[in-house]
């Protein structure tokens, strides 16, 4: 016997699933029975408006996508608008996040996938920050090229640690490309965030 | 709902964020309640911050995550994160949305409709009475902002009812989602509200719409605009509602001008409390 599932398992994957909404816009009924819809559920789940259907899908994305943006800035800026665009899109239907965590672990995740396409665009010194916010580590101390401080790219030491239940980190760095003030000192940038 | 007593005058507040701390933790006049959103205060050591709020505040707390529109049981980790929340902030009532944010495959992370069927109403009853009996504090729920019109067994607005009395809930009246929906799927507002029994509707959620190449969305963005307090207005006057509060999240402004919005809207309740007394 065949089991069947409720309104809103058949609904969250049409939502999270670009091809079988494309299905369902020319043949619902035969995606309710693909999905094995409820008998007493199948009227609601067969008259979804696809237009809105499509719109209600990406909202989901537009807000994870504004959530991962106010994460990771730095490695957002990198980001051409059409390389955000798509790159986000084929990142956010392939992966869905789970928890009150979800954002970010979706920017874990969203910086990962940037890795494996380009490394460059991923800004290490964030990715690093986030992923030891998201750990349960004491201390962690990276040496990156990108920390950025003062507006300005520098080389250093980033030190992630936690204290009284809060994570930290400090950054100690010379200027990658030193400005013709910088040019002649060594130059030590503190930085401290929570 | 059975439980909660009917104040004359709604009390006025705000969403807790933490970038408005320091100006919530001033005690201005303005603020005479907050809600707290329950997710905000899972991570790190929020006990003497919640214990403080309560001594100053009369609180609530709103959840975003319980998927009470899921059938099954809410997931057991976000209600355990959720009661402790409640137990150290001892609000007045709870909230949460008559939406699903999970399935049984997948986590969608924000809000979805539900279908207005028995099936559905069902489902929240059930997730309802768990959540009232585990917190042991009144319910409310919240209408939702949807692209979707979902076709069903009966209207919108039957389908909160029903939702209210079965489940002895009460209804927390989003009137930005109203009028989002109201102009998204062309509907009147006030009819709308006149279909609802004005004993359920307990407490409101107002912030301003932001609108983008026609479609109105709830961005919580935005300053609140004349056509909201006037639909506050309609509701203040189909309901004695005991609660108002502001749930600005984004680009938050100087406490000066919520504290002009909350000022607003304390001044359209008075008159009508005053007729109610």
């Amino acid at each position: 016997m065949c089991d069947t599932v409720d309104f809103t398992t058949a609904f969250a994957r049409l939502l999270v699933d670009p091809a079988l909404r494309r299905t369902y816009r020319h043949k619902p009924a035969v995606v309710a029975r693909q999905l094995a819809v409820a008998e007493n559920q199948r009227k609601a789940f067969c008259n979804l408006d696809p237009d809105n259907l499509e719109r209600q899908a990406a909202g989901l994305i537009s807000k994870r996508r504004y959530e991962v943006a106010r994460i990771i800035p730095q490695t957002w800026n990198r980001l051409t608008v059409a390389e955000e665009s798509a790159l986000f899109q084929n990142h956010a239907i392939a992966y869905w996040p789970t928890g009150h965590k979800r954002h970010q672990q979706d920017a874990v995740e969203f910086c990962r996938f940037l890795i494996r396409h380009d490394k460059r665009l991923v800004v290490r010194s964030e990715f690093n920050w986030l992923r030891f916010r998201l750990g349960h580590h004491w201390v962690r101390i990276h040496c990156t090229r990108d920390l950025i401080l003062d507006g300005q790219l520098h080389s250093g030491i980033q030190f992630c640690y936690r204290w009284r239940g809060k994570a930290r980190w400090y950054a100690y760095g010379v200027p990658t490309h030193p400005s013709p003030v910088d040019h002649q000192q060594h130059r030590s940038t503190p930085r401290q965030t929570t | 709902m059975s439980c909660l007593k009917r104040a004359t005058a709604p009390r006025i507040g705000m969403g807790y964020r933490s970038g408005l701390k320091a100006w919530i933790d001033a005690n201005p006049p303005e603020i005479q309640c907050l809600e707290l959103t329950a997710e905000h205060f899972f991570d790190g050591p929020a006990e003497d911050q919640l214990l403080s709020l309560r001594a100053r505040y009369p609180l609530f707390v709103h959840g975003l995550g319980l998927s009470l529109g899921t059938p099954g049981p809410p997931d057991c980790e976000t209600l355990n994160q959720f009661c402790r929340v409640v137990e150290l902030s001892d609000p007045e009532w709870i909230s949460e949305h008559v939406a699903f944010t999970r399935s049984h495959d997948v986590d969608l992370g924000h809000l979805n409709p539900v279908a207005p069927t028995q099936a559905s109403l069902a489902v929240i009853v059930e997730n309802v009475r768990r959540l009232s009996d585990r917190c042991a504090k009144p319910v409310i729920l919240e209408n939702v902002t949807t692209f979707l019109q979902i076709s069903g067994d009966m209207r919108e607005t039957e389908f909160l009812n029903q939702l209210c009395e079965h489940a002895d809930c009460g209804l927390l009246l989003d009137v930005t989602n109203l009028w989002i929906n109201s102009r998204n799927h062309h509907f009147d507002p006030l009819r709308w509200l006149q279909e609802l029994n004005p004993d359920h509707i307990v407490q409101l959620h107002v912030v301003g719409y932001s609108v983008e190449d026609g479609i109105y969305y709830d961005r919580h963005a935005d300053p609140i605009q004349d056509e909201l307090y006037d639909l506050v207005r309609e509701v203040l006057e189909h309901a004695a509602v005991r609660a108002i509060v502001i749930e600005r999240d984004v680009d938050l402004p100087p406490p000066a001008a919520l504290a002009e919005e909350l000022t607003r809207l304390a001044a359209l309740s008075k008159p009508l409390a005053r007729q109610r007394s």
